[in-house]
């Protein structure tokens, strides 16, 4: 804490509103603000005991300096608003996990399987239709083909090792809900919703990426309206499905599709 | 509803005294400043785990077994073999695990439900204080290493013909086992097999064989046709066998319909469960049940004209003997009188002539050869005749626990000590495996290959549903390699038996075979027999001691087997609501007259032993008798185990193994804080007058006679208020879930309590967290004593969420933790909650429960398998309640959906429900017009209680009817 004395005339006790900004510890402020030009610093006693009256001349520091106030007005008001609009759009799953594509043990493409083969997606994913999980599938899935395909490709060696000693292959879990959602693959492919939907266009992908945010918001975007989404259960794990007139025919609402219940009650995914 | 006698939850509440440690809570020990620090750094380290998304790996099988989908649960038969009998039991595993344990819905014993041991064995397998590893004095050795000291050890006794090899062995129902046990006896013709089992049912034989001969057969009672029903000390609808199979029938039989109700009487020292649902209950010391028993056999034998052949019995019987003798008289073969393992085999004689006096030994009876009658016998002579013929060389002790549980006056861990061999062979390295020179860990019944006898004689199935975790090994294994048999795999030895390749499969598939059935040809007491039983009774009850100290097992942790348990340990026993830890059960009067209070701490005698414990006061308990469970104060190293309770094994001896009667009691210093859960939930004096008055109006009973006459007035409020809803009503859409709760049938058994607990992950606390309260359970059994102390009656409620449309704990959440779903149940959405607790203070059945620690937070990897995947498990500082299991009702939507059904009430079933043995609890849909659950939901019996609150309660109870005999004062018809 100081006094300001201007001309003999106290003018501010405390901190100085101008030039510099200060940190009271009086031998520190003693001693800097001597150095300064234009100023006069009394010390009633010994150096660094304080508090000290200081005479300070207009232009201690340069004028322009007064304005660095308003600058830090700014920030401080600012600050709130940049805080929330980083956590809102930087923490959001819609910047944080879309585009998620780990780098997978094998480099399995499902361009090559899905699309340029055209395997359906149940062929590997056998229980999408009647278990909670799609499951990956075992190796000897992989081997029905890869035991007269591809015998000496390198990037396989993983998967043989696996399917001649029976250790699983170490995937990246790509689409990863939090443990308090409970989703259900079968549900939802016997409501008629397509894979697309939620995994995007899989058969082009090289490597899978995540393209939805699968955030509760954009679940619930879905189970409030979910005829958008939903196509005949045929068509479910076609990649290219467009709707067809009479399929839209059939109009929106849960009413038009009544195999399909899509509560928002909390404890439909939550238990 | 004031008609109702006073209705209190404890003695303390009776006496309108506070119970010790209400409003106790400890925030002075938690400073706010270390709060808020904790606050701020828990703040700033989540922000730092944060930074990262974990990765996940899914590892998926390299070659997918036939038949297993992930994520899709399997279901397995196989059966617990515990007590004397197979428990039938269907298990679900989730990708190779097994996560929740049912009854066996085919089988005609279990009929789908389960008991408490069923329910807590799956915690059992789970335990991290199983033994893991072969032990070599106490250090962990190879199985090589055990192998080899088994075979020296036994090589050596063979030589010897077996002389010198005694086997104590826990006794099981296995027909494998029996197969093996006869070629032991075979290779060791000179060894001493015991069967060692403290609560064994051997008194039970030992009269059977009094009367019927050493091939005496056993009575399965059919409880469906009894019209008068008398529990001699029985354990009919708990701790009996066949428990389940009583259970069901007896609620099926009092079921008000257009048959009249039978009535039960119960003559007993303490209260049992049985006890709790009788018409009429006669609170007597045995000695006093010696006598009354020779009263009723009196009576009867010369109502029927049959000679006693003695002159004893011919004292007049008290007015109410009289009358059970004259209503049993009045039901003939529909006449029943049962009695428990603890009463002398001159009882169980007794009841035997009786009932073929009545002629329902013939009716409510059938009869099967007893597949353990020659084994159990003169196990005590056998022993002490082997031991003088020389010194015992070799001890194997399979399974069981002598040197803890043995009789006092045997000293079993004297001779496991100084045998030169001593091999156990234990699921724990307990007690006896300290003694021993080497311990080899025995395989959990869910991870081992086995077979088992039912109580009615049906052959059950044990199947392993896992591997053994800790490479166990079962009996049978050990002794297949101990005679050197080729094929040493428990897989191999049950097939073996079985020999029925081409019915294996179905075997397994429905997890047991019906016993043949049997003729009914019913065995005639020898009148040698009865005279002799006529005899004893005389002289028992001429020679009581005033004081009768009596041991039972417990109700919970059973003989102590179950001791490291802690969802058994935490589980309020059904009457004291003591939970971790017995006590010695004093009577009233007693306790009046020797001034002592609960709590008190008292030395008892028996013999040479004294045992330091502290007093419970039970109402209803027997003049002149002190009891204490069996099954505590273990010394065992484990979680749960570890001196909790005290040890009343020194005080029992071979000879009189239920009773001690030249026992006395002592006062000594000291008072001791029960962990009871009987009074929790009070929240001031205040609280407590209003709980005490409203208590009156929570069961609603009448008799059946009056309930035939007015049903209407049953269950219907005396003054029922207008009621004005402040908020909208409710909005359903859709099914409306709900569920009843049927106190006629209800016999507090608390199998529902640990089935919710294992279906939904909820925690245990420990003695401490009890003591303030903080229990976790979903599910609650109410225990109301109403009426004198020395003689009231009990009243099962099972409490849990009453899904309140109009729910008091919604409107007060800040935060909308907790909502209302469109089908009406009342959802607790764990994320949303921050912990205020204002919805449990709101709540006017208490049956909130708050996470004040994180219990789960340090469980091992073999632990967090026995998690119920489809249920959250909850964090520190979240609300959780019952979720009328919201799991199954989605899962079963999902199946329907998938299958494109409808979903229907009869396609959900709450872990609850399915446990009840009773069938008290169902749950149904009210949307459906005209359904049968509808129909009782809305029926003459049902009401809502605390009606006064206007609720609209989506659980409602169902009233409980009485059968007295029309001579005794209609009490509660003119009260």
């Amino acid at each position: 804490m100081v006094e300001v004395v201007e001309r003999g005339r106290s003018v501010l006790k405390g901190f100085l509103d101008v030039n510099v900004v200060l940190s009271c510890t009086p031998g520190f402020f003693c001693a800097r603000l001597s150095t300064l030009r234009r100023c006069e610093v009394r010390h009633p006693g010994p150096t660094g005991t304080g508090p000290c009256e200081l005479s300070v001349d207009h232009g201690c520091l340069s004028k322009w300096t007064n304005r660095i106030k308003y600058g830090a007005a700014v920030v401080l008001l600012g600050a709130p608003v940049y805080l929330v609009a980083l956590v809102w759009y930087g923490g959001s799953p819609m910047t944080l996990d879309v585009g998620y594509a780990p780098i997978q043990p094998v480099p399995f493409s499902h361009e090559v399987h899905a699309g340029q083969l055209g395997l359906d997606c149940r062929y590997c994913h056998s229980s999408v239709e009647r278990s909670a999980h799609a499951g990956i599938p075992p190796t000897s899935t992989c081997m029905n083909c890869h035991a007269s395909i591809g015998t000496t490709v390198e990037t396989l060696d993983l998967v043989r090792t696996s399917f001649a000693e029976g250790t699983p292959i170490p995937w990246i879990k790509v689409h990863d809900l939090p443990d308090y959602a409970y989703f259900d693959h079968s549900a939802h492919v016997a409501a008629g919703v397509g894979c697309a939907s939620c995994h995007g266009r899989v058969d082009q992908m090289g490597v899978v990426t995540q393209v939805q945010p699968l955030s509760m918001g954009w679940c619930l975007d879905c189970h409030r309206d979910p005829t958008p989404h939903l196509r005949p259960p045929e068509a479910v794990t076609r990649m290219d499905w467009v709707p067809t007139d009479g399929w839209m025919s059939l109009g929106s609402g849960q009413a038009s599709h009544p195999g399909v219940f899509a509560s928002t009650d909390c404890s439909t995914c939550h238990r | 509803m004031d008609s109702y006698p006073d209705t209190w939850r404890s003695l303390e509440d009776l006496e309108g005294t506070m119970p010790e440690g209400v409003g106790d809570d400890d925030p002075a020990t938690f400073p706010r400043r270390r709060f808020l620090a904790l606050l701020a750094a828990s703040a700033a380290f989540t922000g730092l785990a944060g930074c990262r998304w974990p990765e996940q790996k899914i590892a998926p099988y390299a070659h997918r077994p036939q038949g297993t989908e992930p994520g899709v649960p399997r279901h397995f038969a196989t059966s617990m073999d515990f007590a004397g009998a197979a428990r039938p039991l269907l298990v679900t595993c989730l990708d190779g695990r097994p996560i929740k344990i049912e009854g066996n819905p085919g089988h005609p014993a279990a009929r789908g439900a389960s008991d408490i041991f069923a329910q807590a064995s799956l915690l059992e397998l789970y335990e991290p204080d199983r033994s893991r590893e072969p032990r070599h004095r106490g250090a962990p050795a190879a199985w090589e290493d055990f192998d080899a000291f088994v075979a020296e050890a036994l090589a050596a006794r063979s030589r010897d013909v077996g002389r010198g090899l005694v086997v104590l062995a826990e006794p099981n129902t296995s027909p494998t086992t029996a197969r093996l046990r006869a070629l032991f006896a075979r290779r060791f013709p000179r060894a001493t097999w015991i069967d060692w089992d403290p609560a064994s049912r051997e008194a039970e034989r030992a009269g059977a064989r009094m009367v019927f001969g050493p091939k005496a057969p056993r009575a399965l009672y059919d409880l469906a046709r009894v019209r008068v029903l008398v529990s001699i000390e029985s354990d009919l609808f708990s701790g009996h066998p066949d428990a389940l199979r009583h259970t069901r029938d007896w609620a099926d039989a009092r079921e008000p319909g257009p048959n009249a109700p039978p009535r039960l009487y119960a003559l007993e020292s303490a209260y049992s469960l049985t006890g709790t649902m009788a018409d009429e209950r006669l609170p007597l010391r045995p000695a006093e049940v010696e006598a009354a028993m020779l009263a009723l056999l009196a009576r009867i034998a010369a109502a029927r004209g049959i000679s006693l052949a003695t002159e004893a019995g011919t004292a007049t019987p008290s007015h109410e003997i009289e009358r059970i003798a004259r209503d049993l008289l009045d039901a003939g073969p529909q006449g029943l009188v049962v009695a428990g393992p603890t009463m002398p085999p001159a009882v169980h004689a007794a009841i035997a002539a009786i009932n073929h006096a009545l002629g329902s030994d013939a009716t409510c009876c059938r009869w099967i050869a007893d597949p353990q009658a020659a084994e159990t016998a003169n196990a005590w002579e056998r022993l002490d005749a082997a031991r003088a013929a020389g010194p015992v060389e070799c001890v194997l002790v399979l399974g069981g626990n002598p040197a803890y549980d043995g009789p006092a006056d045997r000293d079993l861990a004297g001779m496991i000590r100084s045998a030169r061999a001593s091999i156990r062979l234990g699921l724990h390295h307990d007690e006896t495996s300290e003694l021993c020179q080497w311990h080899a860990p025995r395989a959990h019944f869910l991870e081992s290959w086995g077979d088992a006898t039912g109580w009615d004689g049906s052959r059950c199935a044990v199947q392993p549903m896992i591997a053994p975790l800790y490479e166990g090994r079962t009996v049978d294994e050990f002794l297949a390699r101990v005679l050197g048999l080729e094929k040493t795999s428990g897989h191999e030895l049950v097939q073996e038996t079985w020999g029925r390749p081409e019915e294996w499969t179905e075997w397994l598939r429905t997890g047991f075979v019906a016993a043949p059935d049997a003729p009914r040809s019913v065995p005639a007491p020898d009148p040698a027999g009865m005279a002799e039983a006529v005899g004893l009774l005389a002289r028992a009850s001429a020679g009581a001691s005033a004081l009768e100290l009596l041991f039972r097992p417990d109700g919970k942790v059973h003989d102590g087997r179950f001791g490291n348990n802690p969802w058994l340990q935490e589980l309020p026993d059904p009457l004291t609501k003591l939970t971790w830890g017995n006590a010695a059960f004093v009577d009233p009067t007693t306790a009046a007259r020797e001034k002592l209070r609960t709590g008190d701490m008292i030395e008892l005698a028996a013999g040479r032993g004294r045992v330091t414990l502290p007093v419970y006061i039970a109402p209803g308990q027997a003049e002149g008798t002190v009891i204490v469970p069996l099954g505590y104060g273990r010394t065992m190293p484990g979680a749960a185990v570890k001196d909790i309770g005290w040890n009343a094994y020194p005080l029992r001896t071979s000879a009189a193994p239920w009773r001690a009667n030249s026992a006395t009691m002592r006062r000594v210093g000291g008072r001791y804080r029960f962990a009871c859960t009987a009074d929790h939930f009070l929240i001031d004096e205040l609280g407590r007058k209003e709980a005490q008055r409203r208590g009156k109006t929570l069961v609603r009973e009448a008799t059946y006679a009056r309930f035939a006459a007015e049903p209407a007035s049953v269950a219907a409020p005396k003054h029922a208020p207008k009621q004005v809803a402040l908020w909208k009503p409710f909005e359903h859409d859709g099914h409306r879930w709900a569920m009843t709760i049927d106190l006629n049938r209800c016999n507090g058994c608390a199998a529902c309590v640990l089935a919710c607990q294992a279906e939904n992950n909820v925690p245990i606390v420990g003695p401490d967290q009890v003591r303030r309260g903080r229990e976790m359970h979903w599910l609650r059994i109410d225990r109301l004593y109403r009426g004198d102390v020395a003689n009231p009656k009990v009243r099962h409620q099972p409490m849990t969420c009453l899904h309140c449309e109009n729910a008091p704990c919604e409107q007060v959440c800040p935060v909308a933790a907790t909502v209302h779903s469109r089908e009406g149940v009342n959802e607790m959405v764990y994320n949303r909650c921050i912990g205020t607790r204002y919805c449990s203070n709101n709540c006017p059945v208490k049956v909130r429960r708050f996470n004040y620690y994180d219990y789960y937070g340090r469980l091992d990897e073999i632990e967090k398998m026995r998690m119920n995947p489809e249920v959250s498990v909850r964090a520190r500082g979240v609300m959780e309640k019952c979720s009328l299991c919201i799991q199954r009702i989605q899962q079963a939507r999902i199946a329907a959906r998938r299958e494109g059904r409808t979903l229907a009430g009869a396609d959900i079933l709450p872990a609850c429900a399915q446990a009840c043995p009773a069938r008290a609890i169902q749950f149904g849909d009210l949307s459906i017009e005209g359904d049968d659950f509808v129909r009782r939901f809305t029926g003459p019996r049902a009401y809502e209680i605390l009606e006064e609150l206007n609720l609209k309660a989506r659980v409602r109870y169902l009233a409980r009817l009485e059968n007295p005999h029309p001579d005794t004062t209609r009490e509660a018809d003119t009260r």
